[in-house]
Parts: structure tokens; sequence; C-alpha cells
């Protein structure tokens, strides 16, 4: 069994005529948390929905658990979109009797134990609560997989900093050597601290793929620090 | 013990410097046992392999040791906490002389303003 | 997992249906007893008064037949609402990444539509049913009936059964030609553009 769970060659995708992806190529190593890192529009969400089945790449190859991408990679992959995708008049209990029927890896006492942690009524519907509580809700619904990779788009957008920390803190506390996490965002200084690797991501092309240690000992500044340099307007 | 971490310098690289300093000041003692990685890493707020790296690294240094089933401690040769604060020390008393040097001071102004300084301190 | 597909389909959308059905019905043996076909004037109302009668009369007769027009429409709105929200939707965003094949989310809305829009004519047939015992008795009809099977011998039954299985293939396939035109209609534009669209696609392909 290989070390890496991701990998891709080439991957191309267009929409009509634009070409959003230009040829990407990546490997991602077990245990491992990283950033990907871009402005809008870079290609990131895009090669997201290609990991986890939303669309279909036009060129080159990916393999998640060295298999295309299908009903088995989607059975170790756990996907955060950004938006909130649990039906409104589901309430909380119904999302996670969903998950524990469609996910034989979701462990139901670990979502019940974070969602009591937060006083959130299970018996609640989804279209009662806020908006950072149904962020929180569907976070702790992904992060109770057992999956393979974990593909958390934007979770920190769009939330108060003390939601953000309670995201982050979920994130290092799920963290296992065997699973790899992807986080896709630009809010990049809150986040730095926990990523192992970043991949910096323009007009769908990879323009950088590096440890953060590797970036503060060779230019001597944060990796927000030197995204807002690379990404310069 | 807050965890405040700069952003110009790999976070391993301060977490070692925290806990040499709580090693040194004692707020680490001899022998004390120290939480698990995760936990750790979760009030810290970094990534587990970043602690785990950071404290590897104080082991190699045989700042702390590993016993098997219990998890990891502080070391208890106090000889070699007594040398980590030295060379600490005087790594900063350097670090100090070095910026006091670029203003254009020499070693007996120093002096005669560090113990200025200190009269008025308590 | 197409049973657990299933099964979610029915969960949200069982009440809606069985709300209504129940409503139909209702207003079925309310109306029946409200008229009689001979032109004499009901057993209720013989104790109202007349005017009062007339009035309750219209406006039961009003109620129930915008049931019986809601519910046709319901099963339609329903169908497809479900079907675009639940694959196109945000909630496409849960449904298309769950390790199921296609297919499997498509043919679990497609029997569950097919089993309501089957079941909302049946209702109907049942309320007619109760219509006609307001004029011939109960007993009469169930006579009828039996004698109606009587009739049947293997060759009837078997144009019967062909016919029902007729009108379900309709009635599924109908509904197929509306998730197709929608799913090609969406997968032309990129994102966000109505159902509009998916419609007037419906008609050309149909």
């Amino acid at each position: 069994m290989s070390d890496s769970i991701l990998e891709c060659k080439n991957l191309v995708k267009n929409y009509g005529s634009k070409n959003v992806l230009k040829g990407i190529n990546l490997s991602f190593k077990k245990g491992k948390i990283i950033g990907l890192l871009g402005p809008n529009g870079s290609g990131k969400t895009t090669f997201i929905k290609i990991c986890v089945g939303l669309l279909k790449e036009n060129g080159g190859e990916i393999y998640i658990d060295d298999k295309k991408i299908g009903i088995e990679t989607k059975e170790v992959v756990s996907y955060l979109p950004e938006r909130t995708y649990l039906e409104r008049s589901m309430r909380v209990i119904d999302a996670i009797k969903f998950f524990k029927t469609f996910y034989s890896d979701f462990d139901e006492a670990r979502a019940l134990d974070m969602l009591k942690k937060l006083d959130i009524n299970i018996y609640d519907k989804m279209k009662t609560m806020s908006k950072g509580t149904k962020e929180k809700i569907q976070l702790i619904l992904v992060m109770s997989r057992n999956a393979k990779v974990y593909f958390l788009d934007e979770p920190i957008a769009g939330v108060d900093p003390a939601a953000r920390d309670y995201i982050i803190n979920t994130i290092i506390n799920n963290y296992s050597e065997n699973s790899t996490v992807v986080i896709s965002t630009h809010l990049i200084s809150d986040i730095e601290n926990v990523l192992d690797e970043v991949i910096f991501i323009k007009n769908g092309e990879i323009i950088l793929n590096n440890t953060v240690d590797e970036i503060r000992e060779k230019n001597g500044k944060s990796v927000d620090a030197l995204f807002r340099e690379v990404f310069r307007c | 013990m807050v965890w405040e971490f700069s952003k110009d310098k790999p976070i391993y690289i301060q977490i070692i410097e925290y806990m040499q300093k709580g090693i040194i000041s004692g707020e680490y003692k001899p022998g004390d046992k120290l939480p698990p990685v995760r936990e750790m890493a979760v009030s810290a707020a970094v990534n587990p392999n970043t602690m785990q790296k950071a404290l590897q690294e104080l082991e190699k240094d045989n700042l702390l040791f590993t016993k098997r089933t219990s998890g990891r401690f502080i070391t208890e040769d106090t000889n070699m906490i007594d040398e980590l604060k030295e060379s600490f020390v005087r790594k900063q008393i350097f670090d100090f002389y070095k910026k006091m040097q670029s203003i254009g001071l020499t070693k007996q102004e120093i002096i005669i303003y560090v113990k200025k300084t200190f009269e008025e301190v308590n | 997992m197409l049973v657990s597909l299933v099964k979610y389909e029915f969960k949200a959308t069982y009440k809606m249906f069985l709300l209504l059905y129940a409503l139909i019905i209702f207003f079925s043996f309310v109306n029946r007893f409200m008229i009689d076909f001979n032109g004499s004037v009901g057993f209720i109302s013989s104790y109202i008064g007349f005017d009062v009668n007339q009035i309750a009369l219209v406006i039961f007769m009003l109620i129930y037949f915008i049931l019986m027009i809601a519910a046709g429409i319901l099963t339609i709105y329903i169908t497809v609402k479900r079907f675009y929200s639940n694959i196109f939707g945000d909630s496409g965003y849960l449904m298309n990444t769950i390790p199921v094949a296609p297919w499997e989310n498509i043919l679990s809305k497609l029997f569950v539509g097919s089993f309501w829009i089957l079941l909302s004519l049946f209702v109907c047939f049942i309320s007619g049913i109760i219509f006609i015992t307001a004029d011939i008795s109960v007993y009469e009809v169930l006579r009828g009936i039996s004698e109606l099977i009587g009739y049947i011998d293997i060759e009837i039954f078997d144009t019967i059964c062909n016919f029902i299985l007729c009108v379900i293939i309709q009635q599924m396939s109908n509904v197929m030609i509306i998730y197709c035109s929608m799913y090609r209609s969406f997968v032309q534009q990129t994102q966000e553009s109505g159902r509009g669209r998916s419609i007037l696609n419906y008609s050309g392909d149909y």
C-alpha cells in the first residue's frame, strides 16, 4: 500500500470554452493536513468537486486510494461544501440517521457527543438554526466519519472568530495518521498553524507546493505574507 | 502555558523554545508527565505533526524521554537542565549584546546601563 | 442502498400526501351525504333548511374540487421539486456524494414519484365510488363490483393487467422524461438557471 492517498496527473477541466484547470499534478500523503490556497476563481473548488465526484475531469488522471473516482472513493471521502447541503426541513437527528445509513464509517457516538457539547438539540430542524450553528453541525457530521480523505471547502469563511476556533479545534482533534485533510481557503492566517503543507493555485495552475516549515525557513515570513506577495493584484 | 506563535519562524522551532523555557523556569518540573501529543496540539492550536516533530527534537536533545507505555516525561537530569539554562541565558545575553553593539555601545557602557536599570527595578 | 434511498424519499414526502388524501376522502363523505342524486335534499340538509344548505353545498363542493386539483398539482410539483432540489440544488452536494450510483438516486425518486401518482389516481377512484354510494347503496356497489369480477375470465384479466401495466409505465416514462430534460438542461448550463429552462426543454423533449 503506497503512502499517498491521492494522485493526480495533468488534470484538466473546462467549463465550455473556459479552461479552469490547466494540468494539475499533485500527490497527497496520508496523515497530512494540506491547505489549498488561492484567490476566488483559481480552480480550488473545481478541483475539490472533481475529487468528490460532483464533476468529471476533461483530461488527465486522478486516483484516490488507488481507485478512480466513483462509488468506492465516495465511501472513503468526506466532503464539507461551502453551502448548507442538508435539507432545511431535516432535523439534526434525521441528518445523523442519513449519514449512518449511507456511510459505513460514520461514528454516531462521536457526532452525538460533539453536538451535546455545543448544546445543540438534535430534534431541532435545520431551518431554525443560525448559519454558524448549521455550519458547525455539518462540520461535525463530516468529521465524525472515519474517512481516508476529508475535503473542507472554505470551512471558516463567513463564521465568527469563536466558531473558527471551534472548527480548527475539531480538525486538530479528529486528526488521524491514516487520513488526510484538505482545506481550501483564502483565510490563511487563521489556519496556517494547522497546515503541514500548502499549495498555491492560480488560474488553474499550481504555482507552489511546499511545507509550511520550508516556506517560513526559506522566506522568513508566514505563508499568509507570502501569499499576499505572490497574489498581489 | 499560553501558546502564541510568531509568523516568521517554523512553529516546531517555536514550540521547542517554549518547552525549553518552561523547563528552565520550572514550569515543567523534572519528571513531569506531558499530556498526549494530540491534547498538546489542540491546546496550542497546531498541527499534531508539528507538535510531534518538536517533541521528537526535544527527545533527541534528551530533554524529554519516553516510557513506552506511559508517555512522555520531562527529564529528571537536573544537570542537563542547568546546562540548558546556562546556554539559553547566554544566548539571550549574546543576542542582547549584538543588539547593543549595533547601536554603538561598548561592553563597559552596556554594563553601566544594565546596573543603572537594575537599580530602578525593584 | 436503493432500498435506503427509497425509504428516505418516502419519509420525506408521505406526510403531505397522506394529509391530502385524508382530506379528499373526508370531503368525499361530507359531500356525499349532502347531496342526493334523486334531487331531494339529503338527510342532513332537511334538518337545517334550504338556503343554508345550498350555500354549504356549494362551498363544500368547491373545496372538494380544489382538493382534487391540488392533488394533481401537488403530485407533479413534489415529484419535480424533490428531484430538482435533491440532485441539482444545494442538497445535491449531499445526494451526489454519497456512495450510490446516479441511477440508484434517479430510480428511487422515480419509484416514489410514480407511487404517489398512482395512489392519487386510486384515491380519486375511491372518492368516485363514495359519491356513487349517494345514489346507489353500498351493497349494490359491492354487488356490482363482484358481478364485474365474475365476468372477468382469464383473457379480460390479462387485458386489464396489461392496461394497468401500461398506465404505470406511461406514468413512469412521463416522470423519466421530466427528469431527463431537467438533467439535460442542467448539464448544458454551468450553474444557476431556473427550472423554467428545464420546463421548456421538457416540452421540447416530449
